[in-house]
C-alpha cells in the first residue's frame, strides 16, 4: 500500500484536498475537471460558440452566396445594405457580404497556421533548453532575449516590402514573431515543473515510472501551451490585420478584415457602414477568442486569480 | 549597480547597431531599386542616378560610407523629395513624440488606478466592470478604435476634425485611440500583479499587525505589484510606436511613423534607416529604462552583482 | 474570567469541491500569562482556529459561521467592526507565522516593517519608533541590530528572520501572542533555540502564548495547558501532565506513540494508519472512527460524540477506537 499524499495549502488560504492513492496514479482527473470547470464558465462558453459561428460563417457561406469575392459590379458601387447585398457593395461594386466571409477565412486561416507554426517552433526550442539545462539553455534563452529586444513590427514591415507578398510569407514572417513567447512560456513551465516538490515525492514514493512523470509533466506543459495557443490566435489576427490595414498584407483582390476596415476607415463620411460591419465581426472574433482563451486559463489552472 | 547600468548601455548600443545594420542590408536587398516603380526610363539615366546617390557601389563600401556620415551626424537623402533624412527627422519626430507622450499619460492615468481599484475589489461588480470593459479594448486595437472613434466624434457629434494636427483639439482623437488601447492592457496587469502580491504571506503579516487596508494597497502591495507593468512597459512603449504608424495614417497626423511605413513602400533606404535608427534608439532606451526601474522597486534584484 | 474564552467557533470554506469543515464548533479557554498549545496534523483546523479569532480568514471562500471569541470578557472578536479589529490587531494580540520566508515584506526593509506596529497603535514618532525596534532586535539576539536593521529580509537567515517576526510581533508588549508553527520551516538546531526566544520574551512580558503545532515534542517543555484537534474539532484538553501522563483519546495516544525519540531503535515507526478525513463531505460521527484500518466498536458512526470531563482540568471526546498495538505496525 502506498502512504497517502497530503496536498494542503496553507491552512488559513485553502483547507486540506485528499487525493486518494488511487487517484494519483491515474493523473487524467486534471483534464476531466477542467473541462467540467470550462462548462461552468458561461462567458468561455459562449466564447466557444462564437467562435464556431465564426468558423462556419467564413469558411462555409461564400459556398452560399451568389457572388465571388471578386465579382465586380461597377453599375452599383458604394451602394448601402439591401436585400441583394445585405452588408452593400464597396468601391469596385463588389459585394461586402462575400468579402466579409472571404476576408475571415484569411484572417481566421492565418491566425491558425501562423499560431501552428509559431506552437511547433516555439514548444521545440523551449522543451529543449529546458531539458538540456545548464550553460545551453542559457545560450538559447540569451538568444530569445535579444530577439526580443529587437522591434519585430518594423523588421515586420520591411520584411513584407521586401518580398513579394504571398500567404505563405505572411504565414512564415507572423509566425516567426511569435514563437519566441511561446519558447519562453514552456521553457519555464518545464523548468518550474522540474523542480517542483510533487516530482520529488512521485519519485520517491515509488511512482517513479517515467511513465507516471509523463503523464504530470506533459498534461501540465500542454495544458499551458493549449491556453497560450488561444490567446496567440487573436494576437496573429490582430497583426495580420494590422499590415492589410497598412496595405502590406495579403495582395488585393483577395480581401482581409484588415483591409476591409481599412476601406471604411477611408470612407467614414458616406458610408460607415464599410467600417461598422467588419470592425463588428472582427473585434467579436477576437473577444470571443480572448474571452475563450481566459476560460481555457482559469479551467485548467486551479490558482487562478479569481479565487 | 553601476556595473550593470554600464553593461546594459553597451548592450544597447550593440543592439542599435545590429538593427542599423539588419535593415541596411534588407533593403538593399530588395528585388529591383527605388527607382525601379518608376516609368521605365533610359539604362543610362538610371545608371546616372544610381551613381549620383552611391548606389552602384559594392555594398560594404556603401556601408562604410553610411557609417561614416552617421558619426558625423548626417543621415542621407532621400530619394522621393529633396529635403534630407535630417531634415524630415527633425520635422516630424516631435510630432509623434508628443501623441506618443499623450497617448502613454492617458494610459497610464486610466489604467493604474482602475486596475488596483479592481484587484482590491475584487471579484465584485467594480472587477468584473472594469476588467470586461478593459477587455474590449484590447480587442478594439488602434486601427478599429481610431476609425470609429473618428466616427462617432469626428461625423456624427462634429466635436473634433478627423484629421489633421492643428488645433489643440486635434491631439484628442488620435491621443485617445492609442492610450485607450494601452490603458486596457494596463489595467489587466496591474490587476494581475497586485492581485499575485495581494495572495502572499506577507501581505497577511500585514494585516495581523493592524495596517490599515489602504497601506496594504498601497505601502506594502504596490511595489511588487507594479512590477509587471513596469516590464510590460518596455513592450507597451514599442506597440505605441507602432501603433502610432496607424493612428498616424487614419487621422493624417505629421508625424515619423507615416513617413517610415511610406518610405519602406518607397523603398527609400537612407529615409527607412533614419526612420529606423530613430526607433530601435528609443526602443533600447525605453528597455534600459524598465530594467533599471525593476532594479529599483525590486530589492532582491540588486544583489546579483555580489553573487 | 479568563482572559480569552473561545465558544463554539465554527469556520466553514466555500470552495469548489464543496463546503469544508475546518473549525467544527471549538471552544477553549486561555488566562493571562498562561500557555496553550494547540496540536494537531495538517488539516486539523489548529490555524484556521487562530486565523478565525483575529479575522484573517479570506471571506470570499472562507465564512465564520458560529461562534465567539470574547476577549476580556468584554469585546466579541468575532463580531468587532474592522476598525476595532485592526486595533487589536498588533496591539493587543499579536501573531507569528509558519514560514519566516514569506512572511515578510521583500519590497520593504526590516526597519520599516519593525517600526510599523508602533507607529499605527502608539503614534511614534519616525526616530523614537526606530531605538525601540533596533532595542527589539537586539532583545530577540541580533547583533549590530542598529546596522542591520535597514537591511532587507533576504538578506537575513531564515532563523533571522524568525527572529525578526518575533521582535516584531512583541514589540508593542501585546497581551497575546499566537504563534502558529514558528518552527516548521527552520533548520532542526535552531528550532529549540528560536522556542526558547519565544518563552523568555513570553514571560518578560508576562503575554498570554498560544502554540499551534503538529509536533508534540514541541509542545512538550513550553505550556502550561494543551488543546489536541482532529478534523476540526478539539478531541482533547487539559494541563501538560494530563496529556501526556493520561493521554485518554485514542488520537493522543497515537500522537505520543509517533514521536520518532520515543520508539524502539531498529523497529518500524508508529504510524497512525488511515487518512485524514475529506472535510468536505459533512462526518454525522466520530471522524478518527472513519480511519482505515483502525478498529471501532461502532458506537459513534452516527451521532457526534460528545466531549467529556474527566477532572478538574482534563476534559476528553467520547471515543470507542481501538488503536493497533506497538508491535502490531508493519513496514508498508
Amino acid at each position: 500500500m502506498i502512504p497517502p499524499i497530503q496536498v494542503s495549502a496553507s491552512e488559513s488560504r485553502l483547507p486540506v484536498v485528499n487525493l486518494d492513492p488511487a487517484q494519483l496514479e491515474e493523473g487524467s482527473s486534471l483534464w476531466a475537471d477542467a473541462w467540467h470547470r470550462l462548462k461552468k464558465n458561461r462567458l468561455a462558453l459562449l466564447s466557444f460558440w462564437i467562435v464556431v459561428f465564426m468558423g462556419v460563417f467564413c469558411f462555409v457561406g461564400p459556398f452560399l452566396s451568389p457572388y465571388s469575392y471578386i465579382d465586380q459590379d461597377l453599375m452599383r458601387t458604394l451602394e448601402s445594405p439591401s436585400w441583394a447585398h445585405p452588408f452593400g457593395t464597396d468601391d469596385l461594386g463588389r459585394d461586402q457580404l462575400t468579402r466579409l466571409m472571404v476576408g475571415g477565412r484569411v484572417s481566421l486561416g492565418v491566425g491558425i497556421i501562423a499560431t501552428v507554426v509559431s506552437l511547433m517552433i516555439g514548444v521545440v526550442f523551449g522543451a529543449v533548453a529546458a531539458y538540456l539545462g545548464g550553460k545551453i539553455d542559457n545560450a538559447m534563452m540569451r538568444f530569445v532575449d535579444v530577439l526580443y529586444a529587437l522591434p519585430f513590427t518594423i523588421f515586420v514591415i520591411l520584411l513584407m516590402t521586401i518580398f513579394e507578398r504571398s500567404i505563405l510569407l505572411l504565414f512564415v514572417v507572423i509566425g516567426a514573431v511569435e514563437w519566441l513567447t511561446m519558447a519562453r512560456i514552456v521553457r519555464g513551465q518545464v523548468q518550474a515543473l522540474r523542480r517542483q516538490e510533487f516530482v520529488e515525492a512521485a519519485i520517491s514514493l515509488g511512482l517513479s515510472t517515467r511513465r507516471i512523470l509523463l503523464r504530470h509533466i506533459i498534461p501540465n506543459v500542454l495544458g499551458v501551451v493549449v491556453v497560450f495557443a488561444t490567446l496567440t490566435v487573436p494576437a496573429v489576427i490582430l497583426l495580420e490585420s494590422f499590415l492589410s490595414f497598412l496595405g502590406l498584407g495579403v495582395q488585393a483582390p483577395l480581401p482581409s478584415w484588415g483591409s476591409l476596415i481599412k476601406l471604411g476607415s477611408d470612407n467614414i463620411q458616406q458610408f460607415p457602414h464599410l467600417l461598422i460591419v467588419p470592425s463588428f465581426f472582427f473585434s467579436l472574433t477576437l473577444f470571443a477568442l480572448n474571452f475563450l482563451g481566459d476560460g481555457l486559463r482559469d479551467a485548467l489552472d486551479p490558482k487562478s486569480s479569481r479565487d | 549597480m553601476f556595473k550593470f547600468i554600464l553593461f546594459r548601455l553597451f548592450q544597447s548600443v550593440v543592439v542599435v547597431f545590429a538593427i542599423l545594420t539588419l535593415t541596411f542590408f534588407m533593403v538593399r536587398l530588395t528585388p529591383g531599386g527605388p527607382f525601379s516603380a518608376e516609368r521605365r526610363m533610359p539604362a543610362y539615366i538610371l545608371e546616372r542616378i544610381n551613381a549620383y546617390y552611391g548606389l552602384d557601389q559594392p555594398l560594404f563600401k556603401q556601408f562604410g560610407n553610411y557609417l561614416g556620415n552617421l558619426l558625423r551626424g548626417d543621415l542621407g537623402p532621400t530619394f522621393t523629395e529633396t529635403r534630407t533624412v535630417n531634415e524630415i527627422i527633425a520635422a516630424t519626430f516631435p510630432v509623434s513624440a508628443e501623441l506618443g507622450l499623450w497617448a502613454l499619460l492617458i494610459a497610464l492615468i486610466l489604467g493604474l488606478p482602475v486596475g488596483i481599484l479592481a484587484a482590491a475589489k475584487r471579484n465584485s461588480v467594480i472587477d468584473y466592470g472594469t476588467m470586461s470593459a478593459a477587455m474590449v479594448g484590447i480587442c478594439l486595437p488602434t486601427f478599429v478604435m481610431g476609425p470609429i472613434l473618428a466616427l462617432i466624434f469626428g461625423v456624427w457629434l462634429r466635436w473634433f476634425n478627423v484629421s489633421g494636427w492643428f488645433t489643440a483639439a486635434d491631439r484628442v482623437l488620435p491621443a485617445l485611440t492609442l492610450g485607450l488601447v494601452y490603458a486596457a492592457y494596463f489595467a489587466r496587469i496591474t490587476r494581475g500583479g497586485m492581485l499575485e502580491i495581494l495572495n502572499q504571506d506577507f501581505i497577511r503579516t500585514a494585516e495581523a499587525k493592524g495596517v490599515s487596508s489602504r497601506n496594504i494597497l498601497l505601502k506594502h502591495a504596490l511595489k511588487g505589484g507594479l512590477l509587471p507593468m513596469v516590464s510590460f512597459m518596455g513592450p507597451a512603449i514599442a506597440g505605441i510606436i507602432s501603433g502610432s504608424f496607424v493612428v498616424e495614417t487614419i487621422f493624417q497626423v505629421p508625424g515619423i511613423g507615416r513617413q517610415f511605413v511610406s518610405a519602406a513602400f518607397d523603398r527609400d533606404y537612407f529615409l527607412v534607416q533614419g526612420t529606423v535608427l530613430v526607433y530601435a534608439i528609443l526602443i533600447t532606451l525605453a528597455n534600459l529604462g524598465v530594467d533599471i526601474i525593476q532594479v529599483m522597486l525590486n530589492p532582491r534584484l540588486r544583489f546579483e552583482d555580489s553573487q | 474570567m479568563p482572559f480569552l474564552e473561545i465558544k463554539d467557533l465554527t469556520t466553514h470554506f466555500h470552495t469548489r469541491n464543496g463546503v469544508v469543515r475546518a473549525v467544527d464548533g471549538v471552544s477553549f479557554f486561555l488566562r493571562r500569562g498562561e500557555t496553550l498549545g494547540i496540536v494537531g496534523e495538517s488539516g486539523s483546523g489548529k490555524s484556521v482556529t487562530c486565523y478565525s479569532m483575529l479575522g484573517l480568514i479570506p471571506t470570499p471562500p472562507g465564512k465564520i459561521v458560529a461562534g465567539s471569541a470574547l476577549l476580556d470578557g468584554t469585546t466579541d472578536l468575532l463580531r468587532a467592526s474592522r476598525k476595532e479589529l485592526r486595533k487589536i490587531r498588533g496591539k493587543r494580540i499579536a501573531m507569528i507565522f509558519q514560514d519566516p520566508m514569506t512572511s515578510l515584506n521583500p519590497y520593504l526593509r526590516v526597519s520599516t516593517q519593525l517600526i510599523e506596529p508602533l507607529q499605527i497603535h502608539e503614534g511614534c514618532s519616525k526616530k523614537e519608533a526606530l531605538k525601540r525596534a533596533v532595542s527589539a532586535l537586539e532583545e530577540v539576539g541580533i547583533t549590530e541590530a542598529a546596522r542591520r536593521i535597514h537591511a532587507y529580509p533576504h538578506e537575513f537567515s531564515g532563523g533571522m528572520r524568525q527572529r525578526v517576526m518575533i521582535a516584531m510581533a512583541l514589540i508593542t508588549a501585546p497581551e497575546l501572542l499566537i504563534a502558529d508553527e514558528p518552527t516548521t520551516a527552520l533548520d532542526v538546531t535552531v528550532q529549540a533555540q528560536i522556542l526558547d526566544l519565544i518563552r523568555e520574551r513570553q514571560a518578560a512580558r508576562n503575554s498570554a502564548l498560544i502554540l499551534v503545532t503538529h509536533d508534540l515534542g514541541v509542545v512538550a517543555g513550553m505550556c502550561d495547558r494543551i488543546a489536541v484537534m482532529y478534523a476540526g474539532k478539539i478531541v482533547e484538553t487539559g494541563t501538560a501532565e494530563d496529556v501526556f501522563e493520561s493521554p485518554l483519546h485514542p488520537y493522543t495516544v497515537a500522537l505520543q506513540r509517533s514521536i520518532p525519540s520515543l520508539g524502539i531503535k531498529g523497529k518500524p515507526l508508529y504510524t497512525i494508519p488511515g487518512v485524514p478525513p475529506d472535510l468536505s463531505r459533512p462526518i454525522p460521527g466520530d471522524a478518527f472512527a472513519l480511519r482505515k484500518g483502525l478498529r471501532n466498536g461502532g458506537k459513534w458512526l452516527h451521532t457526534p460524540p460528545p466531549l467529556r470531563q474527566v477532572s478538574e482540568t482534563h476534559w476528553v471526546r467520547e471515543c470507542d477506537v481501538e488503536l493497533p498495538a506497538l508491535e502490531e505496525v508493519k513496514d508498508v
